[in-house]
């Protein structure tokens, strides 16, 4: 911190990261993505010939990104050659953008199960003299099954609302001449502060939901200070909107499956909100299937 | 002509630290008045709501205390 000149209490009240996790320097994307698939196999017993679909969501794929890192998982793991793969491009928006599009995509090739991987280490592109980036992110991975039949416990999709904003695509970018991650803050922190909450209140108003009818709203945990703007802006319960990576960092796309990792069984009507790198951003909202198939 | 009473809320409202507004003495940085920079870009987007236009990133760095800041809204301000 002395080396940045960033005092303690900034890293706790305002970033609010007090560790990142950093993979190890040997592992690659598609390890960590591995690792993701096998934890949640384990956790609700799948078999590989199950699956028919498998999407990486990524930024920061294996050595150039080709080929994509999906296919590299897909060989790996020895999954079905009926079992297409595919990379998304995204970043902090990317969970909620590769829901959909692995839904519909399952849903208009009448497939059953996929898996949703998101692994965007950025520790392969983080500069570790930048204070704007080094204390913020942390690498992790996340594996989601999807799956177009009806299954007791899991979520049902409600509306999704999507942006873009290209003219600011510079606000986070890798330069190309130290292939260095480089963050302009406060246009950052600017789009955060002032689209994010009118995107939100957008897709509320899209899904005839109330803020009081949401349980809790899941936002990319970007920094303690972001989602606490963002919370006050629409005047949410802090309960209701958890900050829940202090010891994890920013994630990027992983950040709101990691959440929802923490979800109770009482949340039952979520919204989920991503938003950064392109500006890209993307909300929805998530309700739990109940035991008797009824939403 | 704004003046330091119409920003003073601004100040109030948008740090996230706690600074004592007694001593607010319009030529301290922001920073020696306890603010940081995520305090500061809070400021910057509430002024630019309140009256109304777009402060550059080139400007940032030249509004630095309160004296620069107020002096800036006057002359970019579109209300």
């Amino acid at each position: 911190l002395e080396r940045f000149g960033i005092s303690e209490n900034f890293v706790k009240d305002k970033i609010g990261f007090l560790k990142t996790l950093i993979k190890n320097p040997h592992e690659e994307t598609s390890d960590l993505c591995v690792n993701a698939y096998k934890d949640l196999q384990h956790k609700i017993n799948f078999s590989n010939d199950d699956i028919d679909c498998l999407v990486v969501c990524t930024q920061n794929p294996d050595d150039f990104g080709l080929p994509h890192t999906s296919a590299i998982v897909h060989g790996k793991l020895g999954l079905s050659q009926d079992c297409a793969a595919f990379d998304i491009s995204l970043g902090c928006s990317g969970y909620v953008y590769s829901l959909s599009i692995l839904m519909s995509f399952m849903t208009m090739n009448k497939l059953n199960n996929g898996i949703l991987i998101t692994a965007d280490p950025y520790s392969k592109i983080v500069d570790e003299t930048d204070k704007n980036t080094k204390l913020l992110f942390g690498d992790a991975a996340t594996a989601s099954f999807i799956s177009t039949n009806k299954v007791t416990g899991s979520w049902n999709f409600g509306k999704f609302g999507f942006g873009s904003d290209g003219s600011l695509n510079k606000a986070i970018h890798v330069d190309k001449e130290s292939r260095k991650l480089v963050m302009n803050g406060r246009s950052v922190f600017n789009f955060s502060a002032t689209v994010i909450p009118e995107h939100i209140t957008k897709t509320l108003r899209k899904n005839d939901l109330t803020i009081k009818e949401i349980d809790k709203f899941l936002l990319h945990q970007g920094s303690y200070y972001l989602v606490k703007t963002i919370q006050e802006k629409l005047n949410l319960p802090s309960e209701k909107c958890p900050f829940d990576a202090v010891n994890l960092g920013n994630t990027v796309s992983s950040s709101i499956p990691l959440l929802m990792n923490n979800l109770s069984p009482e949340d039952k009507q979520i919204l989920l909100c991503g938003f950064g790198v392109g500006l890209s951003w993307g909300s929805c909202v998530l309700l739990r299937e109940n035991e008797y198939g009824e939403e | 002509m704004i003046n330091f009473e119409d920003i003073k809320p601004i100040i109030e409202n948008a740090s996230g630290t706690q600074i004592d507004l007694s001593k607010l003495d319009n030529k301290l940085t922001l920073t020696e008045l306890g603010l940081d920079s995520l305090d500061t870009y809070t400021i910057l987007i509430k002024i630019e709501e309140t009256y109304k236009f777009k402060i550059p990133d080139e400007h940032v760095d030249e509004l630095d205390n309160i004296h620069s800041l107020i002096s800036y809204i006057n002359e970019y301000k579109n209300i």
